[in-house]
């Protein structure tokens, strides 16, 4: 089990997940190292069916990367994205997957740290969890 | 097999040599590779010189730049618009550099990672395709909602500028709120005169159409080729069509009666400016009595005590100095935060204005006719003993509850705009985008959107008009066509992306054929409904996209298969 | 519109248990603007189904089809040749479109994804409330346009009953009386006097679904 190295799709909202990530490079944060980074314009382009291929077709966990509740340029991409997540939860919890898969997490365009810190512990809570025994093999 | 043109850049050695060497071995050896070339700088001008020369070759179906993150370069090819002979969407950016090299602990760790992201982004860049760009025509032509001072400042600066305005006014006459004030806090100006010249310069100018006793009913269209319905006098209908519209309707105040508050001796800041303005002689009467002792009560009713605060500094020293009344200012807080204000509040100190700031409300009885205000002073030496003061006052001043104006809701739905939390409009961005709605196009300014006094209405209608000339100067609107598009024949006209474009950009229309769309009014043999994004007013974001439950909206320059890309998923 | 609402997944696996190939149909028309059974929740419930079944070690392969309305025959015709290559179909459309499906497909087991729910209209973007029972004979003339059929639990007809309080209903604590609503309403348009008049008990068992299967047939219109 040691060596599971868990992968991540990390969605990034353009107005702060990407500027974050951005950011966490810039102060030469170390990432783990199974991440695959998505921009995409702002968390609400982020379909609930992103989050279900993910893990479909190979991810372990999924992270969405919006802006702070009530501070969305398009007003409520980033509602939006929480709310698609919770049908995700559904659906995982129907299919008795941990529905900790996919987790979102709000942040802002300075929050290098932030942004490291949250997919390094996703990262290591998934090591525990083990691999995603739903996607395809 | 489609053709890619790499640039290497080295960002002014921040992506070491050793490295991109290795980078660029991996990617000469991928397929439909036209060139790989390496660059110190790509975002200098002769970087992007010899870049545009390459790219006039031709016989390049995409461009991908292995370097930053592509928020530079995006900054310098998109917004600067830097004019490279090549679609600016055909360009992908592999942010190599914050993105692996910083990212990874190890060399090899990064360069696997940026290999990754390379694929990933060759995959993406050969899915897309050229976005155009198209123009809108504007016509200088502009309507304003609301005859206050925030409206007919507007007015003039936009008519200054040769721009046609239709100054709409549901009331009878012009002037608004303002016309309740006496004197202006900062300048030594009768209001009311001020006011009558700007209202009569507004009506002889003949580059603004006013129409009085008017409110708007209905509104069609978008950006550039809005289409008011608007009602007058008798019920007469009238369709201006605009280019663009600007929200000034301005609050309305709500007066406590309960209580004590209906006493003969308590009053609202209204009626003081009123008997300020009325009264000629040395001494202020009130119900048929001389006024020695005003005290004013802030923060009870209203708590918007910004405009309170001004008014009721400005009246105290008008008072004092005028009329020899003793005056008390009672309030939890004072905001100053106006131009002048400090100076002023400071005026009124060393005038011998009381102030008191308060924890628990102040107590209001009648003593002999006259208010008797106790209250308790937080602000005194004595900390531990808070200073019980009684204050038998001639008059007592109170606020207004500051409410929108009562049109208001129903004016958002009508120009398909944000109310914000209080009922008032809201603008798209508190911090950047202040007199912008969320609709391109319409803007809010004054009082419509939070109470404000005269002096920061006057900011905010220069900001509008400002915000305005930018929009319609140029007489067309540019704009790329990366923007959402719904496929009417897989639209189920469920009104989902209606409902939830943040921007109002989408309405349901009606399709000349299954998918022809035709503009409306050009033809009676339309009968197919269903959702249209207006380019000129999508902002891109996508949401519609991801909630269309028919899967009937493609984001152009987002499209499933890019994200997938992105998501290294799709082999 | 028809209202559905989807089943939980758990219950949906139950079904296909046995199967290993399948096909799920969604339908483009009422359980599309419910968001029950659009293109859209067929590619959310594959990949959910696919995901459930690769977990257990016992794949499944899904193909989806979204027909613009299932409840057509020639709609459902057209997934005839795809419907061959599968053991099982999942249709998320309304119970009416799964039914039409079984009459043209006898030999193929097919379920329902979806619960229907009701008639109902939208109140806003995310709720829908009940509106129409299709009792068959309608009364809305005499009750102000409000149906106490679908809206009065106790279905009355000559309503309120005594538990009407405060305008709710005391079955459902949260819903709006029916006859308050009526009551209401008629005031509105000045025509309480409809209120005297006494609604005759309705022919459950000629009009409505007491007496059977009920149909149209419109002679004029049949080919």
């Amino acid at each position: 089990m040691s060596s599971f190295d868990p992968k991540i799709i990390a969605f990034c909202c353009d107005q702060s997940g990407y500027p974050a990530a951005d950011m966490a490079g810039t102060l030469k944060l170390k990432l783990p190292r199974n991440i695959e980074i998505v921009r995409v314009p702002c968390a609400g382009r982020i379909e609930t069916i992103y989050l279900l291929k993910a893990l479909e077709k190979g991810a372990d966990g999924v992270l969405v990367f919006a802006c702070y509740e009530e501070n969305c340029q398009f007003l409520r991409g980033n509602l939006r994205a929480k709310a698609r997540l919770a049908y995700a939860h559904r659906m995982l919890e129907g299919i008795g997957l941990e529905k900790e898969r996919v987790e979102i997490c709000h942040l802002a365009t300075n929050s290098g740290v932030k942004f490291v810190e949250t997919l390094r512990r996703k990262s290591e809570q998934l090591k525990k969890m083990g691999p995603n025994p739903a996607k395809e093999s | 097999m489609p053709q890619i043109g790499i640039f290497i850049d080295a960002l002014q050695g921040s992506i070491p040599a050793s490295f991109r060497e290795k980078i660029s071995d991996y990617v000469k050896k991928l397929p439909g590779i036209a060139f790989c070339i390496e660059e110190e700088n790509l975002a200098s001008s002769e970087a992007l010189n010899r870049m545009g020369k390459r790219l006039e070759a031709g016989g390049l179906d995409g461009v991908v730049i292995m370097g930053g993150s592509p928020k530079l370069y995006e900054a310098s090819f998109q917004k600067l618009r830097h004019p490279l002979p090549f679609n600016p969407y055909l360009f992908a950016v592999a942010n190599i550099r914050e993105q692996a090299l910083w990212m990874m602990v190890e060399e090899e760790a990064a360069l696997e990672r940026a290999k990754t992201i390379i694929s990933k982004t060759i995959r993406a860049v050969s899915n897309s395709k050229p976005i155009e760009t198209q123009s809108l025509p504007l016509k200088p032509e502009v309507l304003i909602l609301g005859g206050g001072v925030t409206g007919i400042s507007i007015a003039q600066e936009l008519a200054k500028s040769g721009l046609h305005i239709f100054l709409l006014e549901k009331g009878n006459h012009l002037g608004g709120k303002a016309l309740e004030l006496h004197k202006f806090y900062n300048r030594p100006l009768e209001v009311q005169k001020w006011m009558d010249e700007k209202i009569s310069e507004v009506k002889n100018n003949p580059q603004i159409t006013l129409f009085t006793h008017t409110e708007l009913k209905r509104l069609d269209g978008h950006l550039g080729r809005f289409q008011a319905k608007i009602q007058g006098p008798d019920r007469t209908e009238t369709v201006l069509s605009v280019s663009a519209i600007v929200v000034a309707t301005g609050y309305a105040a709500k007066r406590e009666t309960k209580g004590i508050y209906s006493h003969k001796r308590v009053t609202v800041f209204p009626e003081m400016e009123k008997l300020l303005s009325e009264t000629k002689g040395p001494s202020l009467l009130w119900d048929g009595k001389k006024v020695e002792m005003v005290t004013y009560f802030l923060d009870g009713v209203n708590e918007d005590i910004k405009v309170d605060s001004i008014n009721a500094v400005k009246q105290a020293l008008l008072l004092q100095e005028a009329f020899q009344c003793q005056v008390a200012i009672l309030c939890k807080d004072m905001k100053v935060a106006a131009d002048g204000m400090e100076r002023l509040y400071r005026k009124a100190r060393e005038k011998g204005v009381l102030f008191f700031k308060y924890e628990e409300p102040p107590k209001l009885s009648i003593v002999n006719g006259q208010i008797q205000v106790d209250v308790r002073d937080t602000a005194a030496i004595q900390k531990k003993e808070q200073w019980p003061v009684s204050i038998l006052s001639d008059l007592v001043v109170v606020g207004e509850a500051f409410v929108p104006a009562p049109e208001t809701e129903s004016l958002s739905g009508l120009l398909k705009i944000h109310l914000g939390n209080r009922g008032f409009l809201m603008e798209d961005n508190p911090q950047l985008l202040r007199v912008r709605s969320n609709r391109r196009g319409i803007f809010v300014a004054g009082a419509c959107r939070f109470p404000q006094e005269v002096s920061e209405s006057l900011i905010e209608a220069r900001a509008a008009a400002q915000e305005v000339m930018a929009l319609l100067s140029k007489g067309t609107y540019i704009y790329d066509l990366a923007v959402a598009e719904v496929d009417p024949k897989k639209c189920a006209v469920c009104y989902t992306c209606p409902r939830l474009c943040p921007h109002s950009a989408i309405t349901v229309e009606k399709y000349g054929e299954r998918n022809v769309y035709i503009i409306s009014g050009t033809s009676q043999e339309t009968k197919w409904g269903a959702a249209k994004v207006d380019p000129a007013s999508c902002y891109g974001c996508g949401i519609c996209v991801a909630e269309c439950p028919a899967k009937a909206i493609t984001l152009r320059h987002l499209t499933d298969e890019q994200i997938y890309a992105q998501m290294g998923l799709m082999e | 519109m028809i209202k559905a609402e989807q089943k939980p997944i758990d219950e949906i696996l139950k079904y296909l248990n046995p199967y290993n190939k399948i096909l799920l149909s969604g339908c483009g028309a009422c359980v599309t603007v419910c968001h029950a059974g659009g293109e859209k929740e067929v590619e959310l419930l594959a990949s959910g189904l696919r995901m459930a079944r690769q977990k257990i070690g016992k794949k499944i392969e899904v193909l989806e089809v979204t027909p613009a309305r299932q409840c057509e025959p020639e709609f459902a015709l057209e997934l005839s040749e795809t419907i061959e290559k599968v053991e099982a179909v999942l249709s998320i459309s309304c119970g009416v479109g799964v039914q039409t499906l079984v009459r043209h497909f006898p030999k193929i087991p097919i379920f329902p994804g979806v619960n229907t729910s009701f008639l109902g209209e939208t109140i806003t973007h995310g709720v829908w409330e009940e509106r129409c029972q299709a009792c068959g004979n309608c009364i809305l003339e005499k009750t102000g346009g409000i149906c106490p059929i679908s809206r009065c639990a106790k279905q009355l007809l000559n309503g309120p009953c005594g538990g009407s309080s405060k305008g709710k209903c005391e079955i459902k604590k949260e819903a709006d009386c029916a006859w308050q609503l009526i009551y209401d309403r008629l005031k509105t348009l000045n025509q309480l006097y409809k209120l005297e008049e006494i609604i005759p008990a309705k022919r459950w068992g000629v009009e409505s679904r007491d007496s059977g299967l009920r149909r149209i047939v419109r002679e004029d219109l049949k080919v």
